[in-house]
């Protein structure tokens, strides 16, 4: 068995054990790279037919490419698809007194209410008691301390000073009501697994991840895809995924560096996640 | 990329080779690993500013643990209250 084997056949075996363990599972999808291998994956655990919701949460600033993956990919794998917008908060109606947006607000601001609370809002409609993510360890230093079947309690909020051990595969799978577990099949994949992936099984993705000319006229590709305002993409001539995987073997910048909301403030993604963000 | 990345021999990626590093508590396992980190080139950039500036706000030098104890309160504590899992590789290994 090689490498990518192993991976897969580990991420598989975590699918059907929380197919197993939970009655109402969901899986929110952003359409990135990461989010479709997890497609792929779910499709070759369950015979082609996956079992359980998709579910992608709107910010409304969507890249307009990604939406039309989007819709390309609902008719193509005949997906079950969620589209969830936190409305109140776009709008400022509801509990919130003014609208939320990047024009205003700063970024771990709206990436909470735009991402976590329309996630929370979803979740007491339709009381999903699990959620499969697509999040790895090397993406950042708190996903790095996550576990393959993560508990989140009734506020949403991660315990991180006390998490389940998960010896021999051991793993969280009882609730307390409003509870949800965070099931990650993708934790032991580095960025260049994914991409060797992808290129392995021909996955289809959002061709944002390759080099195209900019106004400047270097050339500039996505590594990491989010919210058109704070989103930046890299300088890089790699147009295929040879050369993305040649590129991810020397770089020294990481894969979230573009990402705003990660670098806002001293242990950003620790605040973000530990009210519930993946 | 240059030939000389394209033509550079695949690493292996199986199998995994092993390390183990055992110590008393506070006796700096971590801080060897964030070391071993740094002095083999494969942080990527901006960490040793993050970690830097993470150090100063806690009133130390250069704390080479915070790589790995990157929550608030293990930096706060100077502490690790949870494993961290980070990939590490070489030209020849992945």
């Amino acid at each position: 068995m090689d490498h990518l084997d192993k991976l897969e056949s580990q991420s598989i075996y975590i699918l059907r054990e929380a197919y197993h363990s939970f009655s109402n599972l969901c899986m929110p999808w952003s359409m990135g790279k990461d989010s479709n291998v997890l497609i792929w994956l779910s499709k070759k655990a369950f015979c082609g037919h996956i079992p359980y919701p998709l579910l992608h949460i709107d910010t409304t600033y969507e890249f307009p490419e990604m939406l039309e993956f989007r819709e390309w990919a609902v008719e193509k794998y005949k997906l079950d698809l969620i589209v969830k917008i936190n409305e109140e908060a776009r709008a400022g109606t509801g509990s919130y007194t003014t609208s939320i947006g990047y024009e205003t607000h700063d970024p771990v601001t709206v990436t909470h209410e735009l991402k976590t609370v329309a996630l929370q809002q979803i979740m007491g409609e339709r009381k999903f008691d699990a959620l499969i993510t697509g999040i790895r360890r090397d993406e950042d230093p708190t996903r790095a301390k996550e576990r393959y079947f993560s508990p989140r309690n009734a506020e949403f909020e991660w315990d991180y000073k006390d998490q389940p051990p998960e010896f021999w595969n051991q793993f969280t799978t009882t609730l307390e009501p409003g509870e949800h577990i965070r099931v990650q099949p993708l934790l032991d994949w580095t960025e260049v697994d994914i991409w060797r992936y992808i290129e392995r099984e021909n996955i289809p993705i959002p061709q944002m991840y390759f080099a195209r000319k900019g106004e400047d006229g270097l050339n500039y590709r996505f590594r990491s895809l989010g919210c058109w305002p704070i989103t930046k993409p890299v300088q890089s001539d790699a147009s295929n995924i040879e050369q993305i995987i040649a590129e991810l073997r020397v770089t020294k910048t990481s894969e979230r560096a573009g990402r705003a909301q990660d670098h806002h403030e001293r242990n950003a993604m620790q605040k973000l996640r530990a009210k519930g963000f993946m | 990329m240059s030939a000389a990345i394209t033509n550079s021999p695949a690493p292996n990626l199986e199998p995994k080779l092993k390390i183990v590093i055992v110590g008393h508590v506070d006796h700096g396992k971590s801080t060897l690993i964030g070391r071993l980190f740094h002095d083999t080139n494969s942080l990527p950039e901006g960490k040793v500013e993050q970690i830097r500036k993470a150090s100063e706000a806690e009133g130390m030098d250069f704390e080479f643990a915070f790589l790995l104890d990157a929550l608030l309160e293990e930096q706060e504590q100077n502490i690790t209250i949870d494993t961290t899992q980070l990939p590490f590789r070489t030209d020849l290994r992945e």
